[in-house]
């Protein structure tokens, strides 16, 4: 029997069909996770993030637009939940590091990663890779970050990541290749080479 | 960098994701042979993109899924615990929906009262025939309320196959009482039949024009000078038989090509 759609499941769980809702929740499970894993960097915010994305989807269930594609839809309401969680922890960054800002010199864009944000069991040995990843992702402003994820980790086509963001294959582009060199940038100054 | 090597940017990212095209390659290659500043930059390109591809997805904690379904049926009541689809129903479907479904039912419920006075008061509606017909007519209207129900939901498509009354059972149709008409049901019972209508499920929707026929009596049903028809815009009309063929050759209507539209063989009485 073929796979129902997305959109089958939500209407599905419109009228109320809990099993349909919870395929959905299922399906996206891994994915979604990871999408916001390596996007906030954090096991415990991706976690509650995908929970809140999926209260969300609930909550605004009746205002999905007939015809329209639930992935899209889906990641829309991820992204931004990680935008929101992303600009607190700077909040809270940019207040611990005022002092050092003002009492010495600018402090370099790579240097703004905090290495106790990173996930605790990237800084076991043999994980340095990880560490590397994460630290370069980090240093990048978020609309990039999403893309970098998307390819990367999720490995998704562009016109995929056109579809999942909202934005015209072309910008995806434009932001992975400008993504790519800031990362490059980023390792090559850390490496001092 | 050099003004010219700008111009390479985007190849020397394409070229260290190995997404680059043939023509474009060849290009750069010939660009790189005599800069040695690109060709440093397009290692640290590919060492970066190494870098990225040699991390792994992250996997999901064990049972998020079903945590976050839990929060979710903590924060509403959609899928609280309903004892029944009715019930399940009533908590579930949006407002619009329960308003679009309490005029249904008020609809039925008129029509009800309707057949209800026509058979308590018949010198109203004349001889029995005339009473048959007309509650024949309320029991397609009927029906076609719970197809364009069914549609609604449906993307404006009409329930499809020989058991498309089953697509109406419960959901949209309460009475399955009225997919008999009560000019056969007065001769007995049919065991072949479970509706005396003959449904038309050929490229139908809720987009066809207004005189499209849905749904019509079985041939004699009341006699055979005409037959009730039901149209895509929800009206019932007694249509003349000369009328009625005329409509099937104009939407190119072939009961050949609907095997549960051949004539019946019922032969009982008008």
């Amino acid at each position: 029997m073929a796979q129902r759609s997305d959109e089958e499941l939500l209407a599905g769980s419109l009228k109320g069909h809990r099993g349909d809702f919870k395929t959905l929740l299922e399906r996206y499970e891994g994915e979604l996770f990871n999408f916001l894993y390596h996007t906030t960097n954090d096991r415990q915010a991706a976690e509650d993030l995908f929970q809140e994305a999926f209260l969300q989807v609930f909550a605004n269930i009746e205002r999905f637009r007939p015809g329209g594609r639930f992935r899209p839809w889906l990641y829309t309401i991820a992204a931004n939940l990680a935008r929101d969680e992303m600009r607190r922890r700077r909040r809270r960054k940019s207040v611990s590091l005022d002092a050092e800002v003002r009492g010495g010199e600018e402090t370099a864009f790579v240097d703004m990663v905090d290495a106790q944000s990173l996930d605790p069991s990237m800084a076991v040995a043999g994980q340095e890779t990880a560490a590397m990843a994460a630290e370069m992702m980090n240093a990048l402003p978020a609309n990039l970050r999403e893309v970098v994820v998307l390819y990367f980790y999720n490995d998704m086509k562009y016109s995929e990541i056109s579809e999942a963001l909202g934005v015209p294959m072309g910008t995806v582009k434009s932001r992975l290749y400008r993504a790519i060199r800031e990362m490059a940038h980023a390792m090559k100054t850390k490496r001092g080479f | 960098m050099a003004s010219q090597c700008q111009l390479y940017e985007d190849l020397l990212v394409e070229e260290a994701l190995g997404e680059i095209g043939q023509k474009e390659r060849m290009f750069l290659r010939a660009h790189l042979d005599s800069c040695g500043e690109c060709r440093a930059r397009l290692a640290t390109l590919s060492d970066t993109i190494g870098v990225m591809k040699r991390e792994k997805p992250a996997q999901a904690p064990a049972g998020l899924a079903e945590r976050t379904l839990r929060r979710v049926e903590t924060a509403g009541e959609r899928f609280s615990a309903a004892t029944s689809p009715y019930h399940e129903t009533i908590l579930t479907e949006p407002r619009s929906w329960r308003v679009r479904r309490s005029l249904v039912a008020w609809m039925v419920a008129a029509s009800v009262l309707v057949m209800a006075v026509a058979s308590l008061v018949p010198e109203w509606l004349g001889s029995g025939s005339a009473r048959s017909l007309q509650t024949c007519q309320d029991h397609m209207t009927i029906i076609g309320t719970a197809l364009r129900q069914y549609a609604a939901d449906h993307n404006g498509a009409y329930p499809r196959g020989p058991e498309w009354y089953r697509a109406l059972d419960f959901d949209y149709l309460q009475r399955q009482g009225v997919l008999m008409c009560p000019a056969r049901m007065a001769v007995g019972p049919s065991s072949a039949n479970v509706t005396d209508y003959l449904f038309n499920p050929t490229h139908v929707s809720v987009n066809e024009p207004a005189d499209y026929p849905l749904m019509w009596d079985k041939n004699s049903a009341h006699d055979e000078l005409g037959r009730n028809v039901l149209f895509v815009d929800g009206r019932v009309s007694w249509v003349a038989e000369e009328e009625f063929e005329k409509i099937l050759i104009k939407y190119k209507i072939s009961e050949a090509d609907i095997p549960w539209l051949a004539p019946s063989t019922d032969t009982r009485g008008r």
